[in-house]
């Protein structure tokens, strides 16, 4: 859906910062419930857990230091010297790629589950295995995943460090 | 001053002799022993020492103001851009000195100053990248702030509660509730040991998050119906997300400064901290206890609530206490997700009327 938003932007060419919010919002939360989801049926539920942790306070603290800095979105990172950065943000496709595989994977570990509770482990060697749509879904976005979780722990990192480095720089002006 | 032992910076010397309208700023060089090697070490530390000795003359000569000094006027301009040029510059420029126009005493000055700061920037070429102004402080030791490393503390305290909390509902109670504990202790470390930073008050707010969300997500597990949990959980994100987000609009400190606010309830929450605090506290307090008093792997929540109220144990108290207090707290959160919606699209209307 953010998708279709983008190119509805595109067309009407109203950009308001309340739809960013809205957007973003919406983003975090139908991803985090889709890992409560998935963390109720998969063992361990830790690793889902986590994941809705690392979602969050990643994007937390990219929003807190975008507005430190005032830049107009955290997608312009046009000044970042890190290769993986660059090369996410810099190249519009794969950041596609790896946002749109992160879901892709969640939906289809959803769909793959048969009974209550599974074993995290045992689904995905057996998707390996198969052959079919959904196993096959899972092995190609599993890469755009582990891209987009790195990148979101670096973004951690990066923002911690412009929250600290604005702290400094504010002393230094009296 | 003798020489550091390795690795430490040597200290800044920063010299204003002021005497009338003459200026004679005197920069020493700011360098780090460790960059040096030995024989380079040596010669600094020597060049230093004959430094030491220069700046011992100086602050004699001036106790002792000589009377030639008295009728000489430096030119506004070069007196006012020496001393905005000073600070940045290694080597004193010459015409701060006032060759010259200089009495006797002072005029060998020039010559030995620039000398000298010629010879230990060679001797240790790292001094050319620092400036002599006072070290600020490292990031690292923000990162090592007592309030941030109290956050460390409370993540991990976090993430062990949650990894046992199946197995052992107590402990896990009692850690989470430490660590809410701590949320309030750094803030008050962080004003008691002027530690207050910025990244401090990002780490409490995500942790905060993170451990309501994840509470909010085990009790969805345990309880039927788990929508109920799951829109307390998105409600929390959302509200606090918009509130922040509108915060950063207005440019203002911190989103419980909502002083101009019209709303009666926003005045009693956030005017009344006591009240305020009540109500975080009962929100976390009904969700600790709904989680304790889960037997089975499911519950329904309606039959929970109904039987912890007929019930006259001290938990089932709590419950009817603290549920008053969630309910103000979601009410409250409703409201400000409408409020920070409207100043979303105010600051938009605004930007677009100031061209």
């Amino acid at each position: 859906m953010s998708g279709v938003e983008y190119l509805i932007n595109l067309f009407c060419c109203s950009v308001s910062t309340f739809g960013a919010v809205l957007d973003m919002v919406t983003d975090r939360i139908s991803t985090a419930c889709l890992l409560v989801i998935l963390s109720q049926v998969y063992r361990p539920g830790m690793v889902f857990l986590s994941l809705l942790a690392l979602d969050i306070g990643s994007h937390w603290l990219q929003m807190y230091s975008t507005f430190l800095l005032g830049k107009a979105s955290h997608k312009d990172v046009k000044d970042s010297t890190n290769w993986l950065f660059k090369a996410y943000y810099g190249n519009r496709m794969f950041m596609a790629y790896c946002c749109v595989g992160c879901e892709v994977l969640y939906i289809s570990l959803f769909l793959l589950v048969q009974n209550e509770t599974e074993k995290l482990m045992d689904v995905l060697k057996a998707s390996i295995t198969e052959g079919s749509l959904v196993s096959v879904l899972v092995v190609l976005s599993l890469f755009g995943w582990a891209i987009k979780q790195l990148v979101n722990i670096i973004q951690m990192k990066t923002a911690a460090d412009v929250c600290v480095l604005h702290d400094i720089n504010k002393k230094e002006r009296p | 001053m003798l020489p550091d032992t390795a690795g430490t910076a040597v200290s800044v010397s920063f010299l204003h002799l002021e005497h009338k309208d003459i200026k004679l700023n005197l920069i020493s060089t700011y360098e780090t022993v460790a960059d040096c090697k030995p024989t380079k070490k040596l010669v600094s530390w020597a060049i230093r020492r004959f430094q030491a000795k220069i700046q011992a003359i100086i602050i004699r000569i001036r106790s002792k103001p000589s009377r030639s000094l008295q009728h000489i006027r430096i030119p506004r301009h070069a007196e006012d851009a020496a001393a905005d040029e000073a600070p940045f510059k290694k080597i004193p420029t010459m015409h701060v000195l006032g060759i010259k126009n200089f009495d006797p005493q002072l005029v060998w000055l020039g010559p030995v100053i620039s000398a000298t700061s010629v010879l230990s920037q060679k001797a240790s070429p790292m001094a050319n990248n620092k400036m002599s102004r006072p070290r600020k402080p490292g990031r690292l030791s923000v990162y090592l702030y007592i309030p941030n490393i109290i956050g460390y503390t409370r993540v991990f305290m976090n993430c062990y509660a949650f990894a046992i909390c199946f197995s052992n509902k107590w402990l896990f109670c009692a850690l989470y509730f430490i660590s809410f504990v701590c949320d309030g202790v750094d803030g008050w470390c962080a004003r008691k040991f002027n530690q207050v930073s910025t990244f401090g008050a990002v780490l409490d707010m995500v942790t905060d998050r993170i451990s309501t969300a994840c509470l909010l997500v085990i009790l969805s597990q345990v309880y039927r119906p788990g929508m109920v949990f799951l829109s307390l959980l998105a409600l929390d994100i959302a509200s606090h997300w918009l509130q922040m987000y509108s915060t950063f609009l207005l440019g203002k400190v911190s989103h419980k400064d909502v002083k101009d606010s019209t709303n009666w309830l926003f005045k009693a929450y956030y005017g009344n901290r006591m009240f305020m605090a009540y109500c975080c506290v009962a929100c976390e307090v009904l969700y600790i206890t709904l989680f304790l008093l889960a037997q089975n792997d499911s519950e329904k929540l309606m039959d929970v609530l109904k039987s912890s109220i007929t019930e006259g144990s001290p938990i089932s108290v709590l419950v009817g206490l603290s549920v008053f207090g969630w309910a103000i707290k979601q009410l409250v959160n409703v409201i400000q997700m409408k409020t920070a919606a409207d100043i979303c699209v105010l600051h938009d209307i605004n930007r677009k009327e100031r061209p």
